[in-house]
């Protein structure tokens, strides 16, 4: 079952879209049942997709080489593994579902870019978007060490 | 373009080992609300604008102290 409109509306990723445009990212987005704690991105290893958080909560947290910490809980309507679309580089972080289950959304960043050259609009819409999550997260970690 | 508004919402516990979290919530949260997330229930003692808005997203920050935590059924 594709990712409904209603629930791409909550998604701050794609604020400023349209409903026609969000049909559009509704068919890049593949459904993905996750089990409690299963492990959904490894942090230092590559990936080309991001993830929808349509059901659920992910621990965002990093390892180092004798212990690990959590960073953020993320929940309904977060988009984790988003850096993948921007760099391509390593994850920066480990992310594991929580104590319940879960629903994801998969897009690949291939997806992604294909929808983004035929339509400039979204890419733009959803880069700027991108900035504004990356920036979010920041000022999040920044008050929580407060 | 819809009217609704949501609001994303970094929560932050004071005072805690707790990470905090990053949600979208249909309602403003308001001080003396019940809020729970990662299994545990919260009390915000604080809201603020972050960031300002984008289309029909708020951008909050929002303080919190715990409470307790939620019973498992199994």
């Amino acid at each position: 079952m594709s990712i409904s409109i209603d629930l791409l509306k909550r998604v701050p990723l794609f604020a400023k879209l349209g409903k026609e445009e969000l049909a559009q990212i509704a068919i890049i987005c593949t459904k993905e049942k996750v089990t409690p704690n299963e492990l959904i991105i490894e942090q230092n290893t590559t990936g080309t997709e991001m993830y929808i958080i349509a059901e659920g909560s992910m621990d965002v947290f990093i390892s180092g080489l004798n212990n690990s910490r959590s960073l953020v809980v993320l929940g309904k309507g977060q988009v984790v593994g988003e850096m993948a679309l921007i760099d391509q580089g390593y994850r920066s972080a480990s992310v594991r579902a929580t104590n319940g289950d879960a629903t994801l959304y998969r897009v690949e960043s291939e997806d992604f870019y294909e929808l983004c050259q035929k339509n400039n609009h979204i890419g733009y819409i959803v880069m700027r978007n991108l900035a504004v999550d990356v920036a979010f997260k920041l000022r999040h970690r920044n008050l929580a060490e407060l | 373009m819809s009217n609704e508004i949501f609001y994303k919402v970094s929560f932050v516990v004071a005072n805690g080992e707790h990470p905090g979290a990053i949600m979208t919530v249909d309602h403003r949260p308001e001080i003396e609300d019940e809020v729970s997330f990662n299994g545990s229930v919260f009390k915000v003692t604080e809201v603020m604008e972050l960031m300002p808005t984008v289309g029909n997203f708020g951008f909050l920050h929002v303080t919190c102290e715990f409470l307790s935590d939620i019973e498992s059924d199994e």
